[in-house]
């Protein structure tokens, strides 16, 4: 009998200490590191490699990771991890610019098509269907098509590519918003519709809309590099990662370490982002 | 299967919990703290508290339906006369339905959206292998008969949504004596009801009672309760404040938080002017629609509040409005005509469906009337575009129902009264945000509180200090206390009678609950079917109800048994003493609740 109180009061200390602690994640930890390293590639590449992205030299072609080149030398000498590094600007540029570029579009759809009138919601919203019916990298393409390749060119084929779905997010939450009593409230105080747009719907529509957005970043890291591997990236000699990869297609069965460290780093790299959109998710949620 | 055995408890109590305590990780309280009931066969016993009781706690507790995450603990659990302390989620299976069912609040909700009731019906019939294959139709029809259900072969076939809410709560209750057991718990069964309605389910469950079932009735409403009880329990904060025969405690209650509880029902004892019995009672089935409006008092007469210079202005005027919603154009407004005078406090009573709402939303210009118009000071007010009117919105100003809802969640109270304040320099709107607080009963510091660190009452507050901040005529309220506690119903009720003597601000007020109408109104109209079917001074309408509907109406009003003058901590002799502090003695944790 006693022993049963004193079980019960164990139990309840715990779930005390345990309701309070939250449990880390060693996941989350490591893809927080990895933001700072990242921030530090980014804005000062020279400090992680003595080696210039760019320089050739054909005795060192097709060298195999060793001490000297980290992660080997590709079919000009060039050192891969060098490249690798230098990399990282211009993958990480086309997928935030190529978010930002969605996320802007989508809210402006969206916040158009919520408050627009049923005329104009019935247009937008037919057109973001059609174009959502397309996958976004096929979606991504056409745009390519028409624009050109290059950084910038990707960087907005691929946001325009995503613009459909924040469209879509951003008119029902804001249709959420705008049926809200505290919408009704402001209109019965006589507030100007822009101001309650401005005040209550973008704010409020915001929460989400950066979770979409966090987790979005990931598959525009992905997209940016298929696009690049088809060749209609960055123009050489600059390279992202995926132009990387593509680099190194001739020679997989000689010299993997071309293209599966690029890869690697696409990979590794978008794990980490979804990894914390999720997080944003769920703190959003609760 | 094996644990409980299939007989019935020979002799005693279907449940019984002694010290009965729960949990949940995160919270500093215990939601209940040593709750100890039992229910007998035949007996009626309410569990009353306002949100936040720990109530609905206690009842899922006993069934075994705490929650994953709750802790649940008993000195004694006796659940068909087996010992429950040991559950695991096999057995608690076992006892649900079988010999204990649950009947919830919401029947759109517990019901499957998707089958029809008499499929909802016979699943639960058939589980607990209480009919075979054959029996079953007959069997669904026998209980839905036994639920009051016109129609059972009709109904079966119906879907949840295509039944009224009376007809889905009776729905509910046959699916929970489908394998007709001996105990029910109905957890606030008349809560989403309209009065009417409520009266049926309540006569409905006293005659399950009657026929030998036990009841196990959760309910916040004294009101309710006071129709079926045998005994009740007081909950306040997890914890039984008191705790006797149903008279005893209703007429002379001796706990004073169960006095006030007593006192904040709508119109009882509180202001000294309960909604009388009307004097010429009928049951008549509400009759035809096109009844003609029947008015009470001639237009003018009605008594006013402060300033009877005020009585003869008129602010607001509706004119034969009409509003249809829908593509079959179902009315939600068949011209309805109303004055609102200066300083004046008018009521629209009426059930869901009635129109009411419509009426308040048109009268605010947010809804266009297909028809008729409304006026303001003569003025047209519901014609001109929206552009035009915006200028003259802080006249007519909105206090909505749910407090929960009406305020942007990431906005501070400063922000949220600061939207009402346009044009005002920083500092002047902190001053006046305080001064708005101060005159609605708030402290100042809560401007810098959000919405939800705020209580519903609170909440409720600063909706009406943001109504009022623009300087209003005329203040549309629609059920502004239906979602709050009847404690804080009644102070909410009061505050908004004394802003209108003191601001001399008109009343609009939508509301369904009659005694509502009666603490702060002074006219009436009674709405049905999208028509004024009476309209006249609050008291001749409620005393001599014109209307066979309003009639019906009015008696369908709760009313709790007159009671002894307070005598304060004396009742000598009446009923059980009231529970004090635990008795310390060894807990069993319950498996069956971990899970």
């Amino acid at each position: 009998m006693s022993s049963a109180v004193t079980v019960l009061a164990e139990t309840e200390a715990a779930v005390l200490t345990t309701g309070r602690v939250r449990p880390r994640s060693p996941l989350l930890a490591a893809a927080a590191t990895l933001f700072v390293l990242l921030a530090l590639v980014l804005a000062f590449p020279g400090l992680f490699t003595a080696h210039s992205p760019e320089a050739t030299d054909v005795a060192a072609a097709l060298r195999p990771p060793d001490g000297r080149h980290w992660l080997g030398t590709d079919q000009l000498g060039r050192d891969v991890y060098a490249r690798l590094v230098y990399g990282t600007r211009l993958s990480v540029l086309i997928a935030v610019g190529a978010t930002l570029i969605g996320v802007g579009g989508g809210a402006l759809l969206g916040l158009l098509s919520a408050c627009g009138g049923r005329r104009v919601d019935f247009a937008l919203m037919r057109i973001v269907e059609v174009l959502l019916g397309f996958p976004e990298l096929l979606l991504a393409l056409l745009v390519v098509a028409l624009l050109g390749g290059g950084t910038l060119n990707v960087a907005i084929a691929l946001g325009i590519a995503g613009v459909p779905s924040y469209a879509r997010l951003v008119r029902g939450q804001a249709r959420l918003v705008l049926r809200s009593e505290y919408v009704e409230a402001a209109r019965v105080l006589g507030v100007r519709p822009w101001r309650t747009v401005l005040r209550h719907v973008l704010p409020n529509v915001g929460g989400p809309l950066v979770v979409l957005a966090s987790i979005g970043l990931g598959s525009a890291i992905v997209s940016g590099a298929g696009l690049s591997v088809l060749g209609l990236g960055p123009v050489p000699p600059d390279a992202d990662w995926g132009a990387m990869v593509a680099d190194g297609k001739d020679f997989l069965q000689t010299a993997w370490w071309i293209s599966v460290f690029p890869g690697l780093a696409v990979t590794v790299l978008v794990v980490a982002t979804t990894l914390a959109g999720r997080r944003l998710q769920l703190r959003a949620v609760r | 299967m094996s644990a409980v055995g299939d007989g019935r408890p020979a002799a005693g109590d279907l449940v019984r919990v002694e010290g009965l305590r729960v949990s949940f990780p995160g919270q500093p309280r215990p939601a209940v703290d040593g709750v100890s009931l039992s229910v007998a066969p035949g007996e009626c016993v309410a569990l009353v508290g306002e949100s936040g009781s720990g109530k609905s706690v206690t009842a899922r507790a006993l069934i075994g339906l705490a929650g994953a995450r709750a802790r649940v603990s008993a000195r004694e659990l006796t659940v068909a006369g087996a010992d429950a302390t040991g559950f695991g989620e096999r057995q608690w299976r076992s006892v649900r339905g079988r010999h204990i069912a649950m009947v919830f609040q919401d029947a759109l909700v517990a019901l499957d959206p998707l089958r029809t009731v008499g499929a909802e019906i016979a699943e639960a019939a058939r589980l607990h292998g209480a009919v075979g294959p054959e029996g079953t139709e007959a069997h669904v029809v026998d209980l839905l008969t036994r639920a009051g259900v016109p129609e059972p072969e009709a109904r079966r076939a119906q879907y949840p949504h295509q039944l009224s809410g009376g007809l889905r709560q009776r729905a509910l209750i046959a699916s929970a004596l489908a394998a007709d057991p001996p105990l029910l718990v109905a957890d606030e069964p008349t809560t989403a009801l309209d009065a009417i309605v409520q009266a049926q389910i309540l006569r409905l469950l006293g005659r399950l009672t009657e026929s030998g079932r036990g009841l196990l009735l959760i309910s916040h409403d004294l009101a309710a309760v006071a129709q079926l009880a045998d005994r009740i329990l007081v909950m306040r904060q997890g914890a039984v404040v008191e705790s006797g025969p149903a008279e005893r405690l209703l007429t002379n209650p001796l706990h004073p938080y169960t006095r006030m509880l007593l006192d904040a029902v709508p119109g009882t004892g509180g202001h000294g002017r309960p909604v009388p019995a009307p004097k010429a009672q009928s049951t008549v089935p509400a009759p035809a629609r096109q009844a003609r409006p029947v008015r009470a008092v001639p237009r003018g007469t009605a008594r006013t509040g402060p300033g009877h210079d005020r009585v003869e202005r008129t602010v607001l005027e509706g004119r034969d409005l009409t509003k249809s919603y829908g593509p079959e154009g179902r009315r939600a407004l068949d011209g309805v005509s109303f004055t609102l005078r200066a300083g004046e406090a008018l009521g629209v009573v009426g059930e869901s469906g009635s129109g009411k709402t419509t009426l308040a939303r048109v009268a605010l210009g947010l809804v266009r009337p297909d028809a008729g118009e409304v006026l303001l000071h003569g003025r047209p007010w519901s014609a001109p575009a929206e552009r035009d009117r915006r200028p003259h919105r802080a006249a007519v100003q909105f206090v909505q129902q749910d407090p929960y809802a009406s305020a942007d969640p990431r906005f501070t109270v400063a922000r949220v009264l600061g939207e009402a304040l346009p044009g005002l320099r920083r500092s002047a709107r902190a001053e006046r945000g305080a001064e708005l607080l101060r005159q609605v009963g708030l402290p100042a510091d809560l401007l810098s509180r959000r919405p939800h660190q705020l209580s519903g009452g609170q909440r409720q507050r600063v909706a009406i200090a943001r109504a009022l901040a623009p300087g209003p005529e005329v203040l549309v309220c629609d059920e502004p206390v239906s979602a709050l506690d009847a404690s804080v119903q009644a102070q909410v009720l009061r505050l908004l009678d004394r802003l209108r003597r003191e601001t001399g601000v008109a009343l609009l007020f939508i509301t369904h609950d009659l005694a509502v109408v009666r603490e702060v109104t002074e006219r009436v109209l009674i709405m049905r079917h999208g028509s004024v079917v009476e309209e006249g001074g609050t008291d001749t309408i409620l005393t001599t109800p014109g209307h066979p509907y309003t009639r019906e109406l009015v008696a369908s009003v709760l009313r709790l048994p007159v009671r002894a003058p307070a005598r304060d901590g004396a009742g000598q002799g009446a009923g059980e003493p009231p529970l004090s502090g635990p008795v310390p003695q060894p807990i069993t944790p319950l498996r069956g609740n971990d899970v």
